[in-house]
C-alpha cells in the first residue's frame, strides 16, 4: 500500500482546530499559555545534570514539510491492528477491531468518543525536567493514537503503531492507552527514519493507564538514523492488581532525551520499566526515571541497560519515591553499563526517597567491560574474540527483554535489536 | 591427530606452574591425567587452550605436527582442540542453541551459512545421548544450570563441534554418578582411532566409565609417573604419599 502524506492539520501551537471540540481546544489553549509562562531548562535544573538542554529547545525548529510524498508501506500482516503515522500523522489504521477496543487516530477521536477522551486525557507530563516542552506538546496537540482496551478485553496479538520520519523538520507523536479492568493486551510501537540523511527531531508524548486487574505490555523500538533526535515523555499509572510491562530499545537518534515516570497506585499493582539502549559513534542517549510508589503493598522494578561503543555517551538518573503510607513496598532499580570502548562515557545516577515502613528497596549502577573470562570461553569454541565480544554485548541486551515475559514482544525486540550487532 | 607436549613451561604472574612437561597423546587414544591439588592439571589444559593469563615460558605443543601455542584461541579450538571446562562460563542472553550455531558457523567459509534444519536435527540428537531436555536449546548459557548441567552442555558442545583433540578438566566434579555415566555416554560416543582424549581428574571413578589406555600423575609441573589403567587403581588405594619418597622427590 502507498501513502501519501498532505499537509491538511497543522494548526498554530495553542489556536483553535475548527470543528474540534471545546474541551480539546481548550486543552491546547492552556498547553499553549503553559508553554510561555515555563522557562527553558538550564543545567542548573537537577534534572537536566550531565545533559544537554539546549538540545531541547526545539519548538523553533520548523514542522517537517513533505506534501504529496508517497512512501510505500508494508501491508499489516491478517489479524494485526496497525496504526502507521508518517512525520505523527495517521495514514492509516489497518485490521479490524474487535468489540470492546477503541483503537483510533486522535483527529477521530475526538469527534467519535469525545466524552470518553475528554475525562480519559491525563495532566501534561514533563515532571522529570521537560515541562515546558510537555506543554509545548499540548499546545499542538493534533494526531495520534488512541488506544481504549474494554474492561475484560483480550487482544491477542500486539497491537502495532509505526512510525516513520521523513524530511527534515520537527514532528510530534502522541500514544494514549487505557487498558480497562482486567484486560489483557500488548502494543509494539517502532520509530524510523525512511532514509539516513534527514534530520527528524520528533517529540514523543504516551500517556499509558493500566487499571486494576488489567495485564498490560509494551515495547518501543526506536531506530531512527544517526541525524535524528527524539525527546519521548512518558507516564504510566498501575492500578490495583494489575501488571503491567514497558520496554524501550534505543539504537537510533544521534541525540535521545527520555523521560519515564511510572506511578504503581492500588494494592498489588506491579510494574517493570525495561530499556536497553546500544549507542555507537557520538551518540547520546539521557534517561531520567521516577518510580512513584503511591501506594502499600506494590512492586516496580526497573533494569536499564546501555551498551555504548566508540564515544557514545549516556546518562542514567532515576529515582525510586515511596509515598508516606506506601508500606511493604518493594522497589529494585537497576541500571547497567557494557562499556565497549575506553572513550565511551557512561553516567548513572540512582535515588531513592522512603517515606513508608517495612520497605523492600534497592538501586544500583554498575559499569563493566565485557568478561575477559566470558570472551575466553567463547574464542576457546573457535569464535573470534571481536564475534564473542559482540556476541556476549548481544546476549546482555536481549536478557532484558525476556522480562517481557511475552514471545512477540520480545522477538520484535530482538530483532530490532540483532541489527545493532550485525 | 596426535597431541606431542614438550618440554613445557608455562608460569602466571612470574610463578612457575609447568616445569618442563613432557606427554605425546596418539591419535585414537585416551590419556588420564591425575594428581594431587596444585600440580598444575588444569593449568596444562588452559595453556593447551590458549587462556591469556599463562605465560608460556619454553617448550612447544603441536598437533599433528603443527605448532598450536603461535595460534589465536579461537584458532586453536578451530584446528580441533577441544577444552570441557572445570567451570564453565554463564553467557547471559545467549541462548545456547545460538551459541552453538555460532561456534559452527566460525568453522565454515566466509559466506556460507550453515543450514539450521540439518543443525537443530543434530542437535537434538545428541541432546538425546546426553538425555538432555530440549529446553536446554533456549536457555542462556550456563546461566542458572547445576553443575551437572554445566557439565553435560560442555560434553554437548564437544559432540557438535568434532573436535580431533578432547580435553576433559575434572569434568566428573560436582556430578553424581547418574550424571557422570551420562556423561561418560556421551564421551565414549566420540571415541575413535581418529580421535585424542586427555581427561583430567581428582578421581579414579570416571575411569571406571572412560577407561583411559595410558594414566598419568601429574606433580609439581611435571609428569611424574605413565602406566595403565591400574595406575589409576592405585593412587585410588594409595593416594599420592609415594611423591614425597625421595626418590621422586
Amino acid at each position: 500500500m502507498s501513502a501519501v502524506l498532505e499537509e491538511e492539520f497543522t494548526t498554530a501551537p495553542g489556536d483553535a482546530i475548527p470543528d474540534a471540540p471545546e474541551w480539546f481546544n481548550s486543552l491546547r489553549a492552556k498547553g499553549q499559555t503553559d508553554f510561555q509562562g515555563l522557562d527553558h531548562p538550564t543545567k542548573k535544573n537537577e534534572n537536566w545534570r550531565f545533559g544537554k538542554p539546549k538540545k531541547a529547545q526545539i519548538t523553533e525548529i520548523p514542522l517537517t514539510d513533505e506534501e504529496g510524498m508517497e512512501l510505500d508501506i508494508e501491508p499489516a500482516p491478517e489479524g494485526v491492528i496497525r496504526f502507521t503515522f508518517v512525520n505523527g500523522y495517521c495514514m492509516s489504521i489497518e485490521g479490524d477491531t474487535p468489540e470492546g477496543l477503541v483503537a483510533l487516530p486522535l483527529n477521530r477521536a475526538i469527534h467519535e468518543v469525545s466524552d470518553y477522551l475528554e475525562s480519559a486525557i491525563p495532566p501534561m507530563q514533563g515532571k522529570l525536567g521537560s515541562e515546558k516542552l510537555a506543554a509545548f506538546h499540548r499546545a499542538s496537540l493534533e494526531d495520534g493514537a488512541i488506544i481504549s482496551i474494554g474492561d475484560g478485553v483480550k487482544v491477542e496479538q500486539p497491537i502495532e503503531i509505526v512510525h516513520l520520519f521523513t524530511g527534515a523538520g520537527r514532528s510530534h507523536t502522541y500514544l494514549h492507552v487505557v487498558a480497562g479492568k482486567n484486560s489483557h493486551a500488548s502494543i509494539v510501537e517502532s520509530y524510523k527514519s525512511t532514509n539516513g540523511e534527514d534530520a527528524s527531531t520528533v517529540l514523543s508524548v504516551s500517556d499509558i493507564k493500566v487499571e486494576n486487574g488489567a495485564h498490560f505490555k509494551y515495547l518501543c523500538t526506536q531506530e531512527l538514523n544517526v541525524k535524528s533526535q527524539l525527546i519521548r515523555l512518558g507516564e504510566s499509572h498501575t492500578g490495583e492488581g494489575a501488571d503491567s510491562t514497558t520496554a524501550v530499545l534505543h539504537t537510533g537518534s544521534e541525540w535521545v532525551r527520555d523521560e519515564f515516570y511510572s506511578t504503581v497506585d492500588g494494592r498489588d499493582a506491579r510494574c517493570k520499566i525495561l530499556s536497553v539502549s546500544v549507542p555507537h559513534g557520538e551518540q547520546e542517549i539521557d534517561q531520567r526515571t521516577f518510580q512513584h510508589h503511591a501506594s502499600p503493598h506494590c512492586y516496580s522494578e526497573l533494569l536499564y541497560k546501555n551498551t555504548l561503543y566508540d564515544k557514545a555517551k549516556t546518562i542514567f538518573s532515576g529515582i525510586i519515591f515511596v509515598d508516606e503510607g506506601a508500606h511493604h513496598t518493594d522497589a529494585y532499580q537497576t541500571c547497567r553499563n557494557l562499556l565497549m570502548s575506553d572513550v565511551c562515557e557512561a553516567n548513572s545516577m540512582p535515588g531513592l526517597e522512603i517515606n513508608a515502613d517495612q520497605v523492600a528497596c534497592s538501586h544500583g549502577s554498575t559499569s563493566a567491560q565485557v568478561s575477559e573470562e566470558e570472551i575466553f570461553y567463547l574464542q576457546a569454541r573457535g569464535i573470534s574474540a571481536d564475534a564473542a565480544r559482540q556476541i556476549i554485548a548481544e546476549g546482555f541486551c536481549a536478557d532484558v527483554f525476556k522480562k517481557l515475559n511475552h514471545d512477540a514482544l520480545e522477538e520484535k525486540a530482538v530483532q530490532a535489536l540483532a541489527k545493532s550487532f550485525a | 591427530m596426535s597431541l606431542v607436549v614438550s618440554n613445557l613451561k608455562a608460569s602466571i604472574d612470574d610463578t612457575p606452574i609447568l616445569k618442563g612437561l613432557n606427554l605425546e597423546i596418539p591419535k585414537g587414544e585416551v590419556h588420564a591425567i591425575m594428581g594431587p591439588n596444585g600440580s598444575g592439571k588444569s593449568t596444562l589444559s588452559k595453556v593447551i587452550a590458549g587462556h591469556d593469563d599463562y605465560e608460556v615460558n619454553g617448550g612447544s605443543v603441536t598437533l599433528n605436527g603443527e605448532d598450536i601455542l603461535e595460534m589465536e584461541i579461537d584458532e586453536r579450538s578451530r584446528a580441533g582442540i577441544f577444552l570441557a571446562f572445570q567451570y564453565p562460563a554463564e553467557v547471559p542472553g545467549v541462548s545456547n542453541a545460538n551459541f552453538i550455531r555460532a561456534a559452527l558457523q566460525a568453522r565454515l567459509p566466509k559466506g556460507e551459512e550453515l543450514d539450521a534444519v540439518a543443525y537443530y536435527k543434530d542437535l537434538y540428537a545428541k541432546m538425546d545421548i546426553l538425555e538432555m531436555d530440549r529446553k536446554f536449546t533456549a536457555r542462556a548459557v550456563n546461566e542458572g544450570f547445576s553443575g551437572g548441567e554445566k557439565k553435560r552442555n560442555e560434553i554437548l558442545q564437544m559432540m557438535m563441534l568434532d573436535p580431533k583433540f578432547c580435553i576433559l578438566d575434572e569434568t566428573d566434579s560436582g556430578l553424581d554418578i547418574d550424571a557422570m555415566k551420562v556423561v561418560a555416554k556421551g564421551v565414549n560416543s566420540m571415541r575413535s582411532s581418529e580421535r585424542g582424549f586427555l581427561v583430567i581428574t581428582h578421581y579414579q571413578r570416571l575411569l571406571d566409565y572412560i577407561q583411559p589406555d595410558v594414566v598419568h600423575v601429574m606433580a609439581d609441573g611435571q609428569i611424574v609417573k605413565s602406566g595403565g589403567k591400574e595406575l589409576a587403581l592405585e593412587l585410588e588405594a594409595s593416594g599420592y604419599e609415594f611423591l614425597k619418597e625421595p626418590a621422586l622427590a
